[in-house]
């Protein structure tokens, strides 16, 4: 059985396993994917509808943004300054309406998940995708995510791991170490990657030491060396990696921690751009409690009360958030060499239901990109009047995906071999015209 | 990792052989390209020309060590940021004329320096943030006329110098990044300098009658609670006198809490049945409590 990919089956473009640097200028050297789980609506967001009719308008008055003609809710004054960093894509849509295949859909890119959440047969994550292709030094993880996993009630959701590139690709899972929590429920259960960095060095030295003599004793198992990458990776992080640094959000600037605010959400995007800084090529932020567990805590399923919801909790923190992961990356010079990129399930219904809220709506929705050799200050697509399908240059998540592939110079046409050797093209979509 | 190695390796064999017009030709680039790996820099292929990093493994990098960086010619792309460099050692990138991007950031560099940058007319892309350069070095970057970006933050310039500047280079984007005393101005309320903690030591215990009988008065500190396990927890306060509990909080897997409390007191934590788990015992500093995961 094969855990990785081969060679054999590399184009040439990416036969060296590495993405190539465009001629033209200097592609992205590294994505931040921030995932906004439950799906936000497009309306209270990058899309707003102050013509539609009246019964779907909803409570929120949209704002002008810093490019003319560009209008952003209310809510989100201060990313409404940033649009000129932003490619708006407004005319994404897809089929699932279920968030667990959404979820799939919208970080893959392809249609149905095939197995269960750690199937190998699933399709990678946008995030494991990325990193295949990036060269990093011993002890620097290809791929984090962070603060949580996605689960829908309890169930974790398919679509957020390497899939069939192989257990080496899945993202090291890794706890955000401050700012106050997402309200609702968050789970922290997989143990197997989850980093306890806070460990002083001679605890991991002697932890190690006493693993290694034990493994003499069990002998090299083909289990026991998958394993034994996360551990060798967590050791090698904890005793000498610039990331061991990066993680120590101590060792940041107090003001500027202040200036993505003291949450999760703020602290965990701060970390994000300090893992870059470090080498590790894609840093997933998961955006909202980590379960959805009936849409009561602070994630973006908001089915009930959804305007008091968004005013209240979840576009403050973004907004805060995400408007300081810009700026900070754009005073460091590092905005043009790191993919931003806002990835989500789908939309919301225009109709507002009976408990104040709004349902699943795949059929139009938007989502943003920054850096990383993107023009800003454009939108893509459009909706129609009530938000309720695209009205021009309709575009599906591996649109989106072969955006992104490109933005990090890798070709979206690459094929590599699946775990049984078929090849698969990496992605299906085209890039849109956003560079 | 040793796959990329090779396959790296191989890369610049062809791209050598490829490339280069002749092999005494080759065999320097390769020597370069040797060096420069040997002091933890790496170096990638952009068509023709390379893009040089060090700013990740090569840190120790020093101003004479730029001298390979130099032999390597058609470099495109350079980041020496965090790195030992100072003025002195761009002394080296003046035969470097095709540098577009430069990452000088974060280095010792100062304005005696940009002076060899000055030079380098097609240089679109400048990272001087973190360093020392004043408005004296600006004066001389107004020669690089196809400078596209020049990044400003945390440096000794004035907003005079930057006017100065941005009417000679009139399409250079120069970014000056916020200003952290009024940023800390308007979230003055929020903000707050971590404060140093001291651990307090957890003790594991199965019973009550493990724990301390009672708390003891001492001097007012702050304990930060922090729930690593995976459990929900409950944090109780022994009393005074009789030892009695007091329930205060239950913590989540991954909660936090800060807690007033006095040296010498003492907090039993429990899982959600109330069996005691552990305790922690108060110290006169401000101290951060942990609740263990599972043992190693």
């Amino acid at each position: 059985m094969q855990d990785g990919v081969g060679l054999a089956g590399l184009t040439l473009p990416t036969f060296f396993g590495l993405r190539a640097d465009a001629e033209s200028g200097s592609p992205a050297k590294s994505c931040i994917v921030i995932y906004l789980w439950g799906g936000i609506a497009h309306q209270e967001s990058w899309d707003p509808k102050p013509e539609a009719l009246s019964e779907l308008r909803g409570e929120f008055q949209p704002i002008s943004t810093a490019t003319p003609g560009v209008q952003f809710s209310e809510h989100i004054p201060l990313m409404a300054k940033h649009s000129e960093k932003l490619a708006v894509i407004r005319s994404l849509n897809h089929h699932v309406g279920a968030h667990g295949g959404a979820l799939y859909t919208s970080i893959t890119g392809q249609k149905a998940p095939l197995g269960k959440a750690k199937d190998r047969k699933n399709w990678p994550s946008l995030t494991a995708m990325v990193s295949r292709f990036c060269e990093v030094p011993g002890g620097t993880p290809p791929a984090i995510a962070m603060p949580y996993l996605n689960y829908d009630n309890g169930a974790l959701i398919q679509g957020q791991f390497g899939g069939w590139l192989g257990v080496d690709y899945d993202p090291i899972m890794m706890r955000t170490p401050a700012g106050k929590p997402y309200g609702g429920t968050s789970r922290y259960t997989n143990s197997e990657l989850a980093l306890k960095l806070e460990l002083g060095r001679n605890r991991v030295e002697g932890r190690r030491s006493l693993r290694e003599k034990l493994e003499r004793q069990v002998g090299a198992q083909a289990d026991f060396k998958r394993f034994d990458r996360f551990r060798q990776m967590a050791a090698e992080m904890l005793l000498s990696s610039p990331v061991k640094e990066a993680y120590d959000l101590e060792n940041e600037d107090p003001r500027i921690r202040v200036m993505y605010g003291d949450h999760i959400g703020g602290q965990s995007m701060l970390l994000a751009r300090r893992l870059t800084e470090a080498g590790v090529p894609v840093v997933q932020v998961n955006a909202g409690a980590g379960d959805l567990a009936g849409g009561s805590g602070d994630n973006w399923d908001t089915h009930r009360g959804h305007f008091p919801k968004m005013k209240k909790r979840l576009l403050p923190v973004f907004d805060r958030s995400l408007s300081a992961l810009l700026t900070d990356l754009e005073q460091r010079g590092s905005l043009d060499e790191t993919l931003v990129v806002v990835v989500t399930d789908f939309g919301r219904t225009p109709k507002i239901n009976k408990n104040g809220g709004r349902d699943h709506f795949p059929a139009v929705f938007t989502q943003i990109m920054a850096g990383g050799g993107i023009r800003g200050g454009q939108v893509y697509g459009s909706s129609d009047r009530d938000g309720a399908r695209p009205a021009s240059d309709s575009c599906t998540p591996g649109d989106f995906h072969a955006t992104v592939l490109t933005a990090m110079g890798i070709d979206p046409r690459t094929e590599l071999p699946d775990r049984e050797g078929r090849p698969f093209q990496i992605c299906g979509g085209k890039p849109l015209p956003l560079f | 990792m040793c796959r990329y190695q090779l396959v790296a390796r191989m890369l610049v064999a062809v791209l050598l052989v490829l490339c280069e017009s002749s092999w005494t030709c080759a065999e320097e680039t390769a020597d370069a390209v040797a060096a420069i790996r040997k002091i933890g820099g790496t170096v990638r292929p952009v068509g023709k020309e390379w893009a040089v990093d060090f700013h990740l493994r090569g840190r120790r990098l020093t101003d004479k060590e730029l001298v390979h960086v130099a032999a390597l010619k058609n470099v495109v792309w350079l980041n020496v940021s965090k790195t030992k460099i100072t003025s002195s050692g761009l002394v080296h990138l003046k035969g470097l004329d095709k540098l577009r991007w430069l990452h000088l950031e974060m280095t010792k560099v100062g304005d005696k320096g940009i002076e060899h940058v000055a030079g380098l007319d097609k240089l679109e892309y400048l990272n001087l943030f973190g360093t020392k350069i004043t408005d004296k070095a600006l004066g001389k970057l107004a020669r690089c006329k196809k400078l596209k970006q020049l990044y400003l933050w945390q440096t000794d310039v004035t907003d005079e110098g930057v006017a100065s500047l941005q009417k000679a280079l009139a399409k250079t984007r120069i970014v000056r990044g916020v200003d952290l005393s009024k940023l800390a101005s308007s979230f003055s309320s929020e903000v707050e300098k971590p404060k140093k903690r001291v651990p307090l030591k957890w003790v594991d215990v199965t019973s009550r009658g493990e724990a301390p009988a009672r708390s003891e008065a001492g001097v007012n500190c702050e304990i930060l609670f922090e729930n690593r396990s995976k459990q929900p927890v409950k944090l109780f306060w022994i009393g005074y006198g009789n030892g009695a509990l007091k329930f205060y909080t239950r913590l989540a897997p991954g909660a936090t809490r800060k807690q007033n409390s006095y040296s010498k007191n003492a907090w039993l934590i429990t899982d959600d049945d109330d069996q005691p788990l552990g305790f922690f015992l108060v110290t006169e500093d401000d101290s951060h409590a942990v609740v263990p995961g599972a043992s190693p």
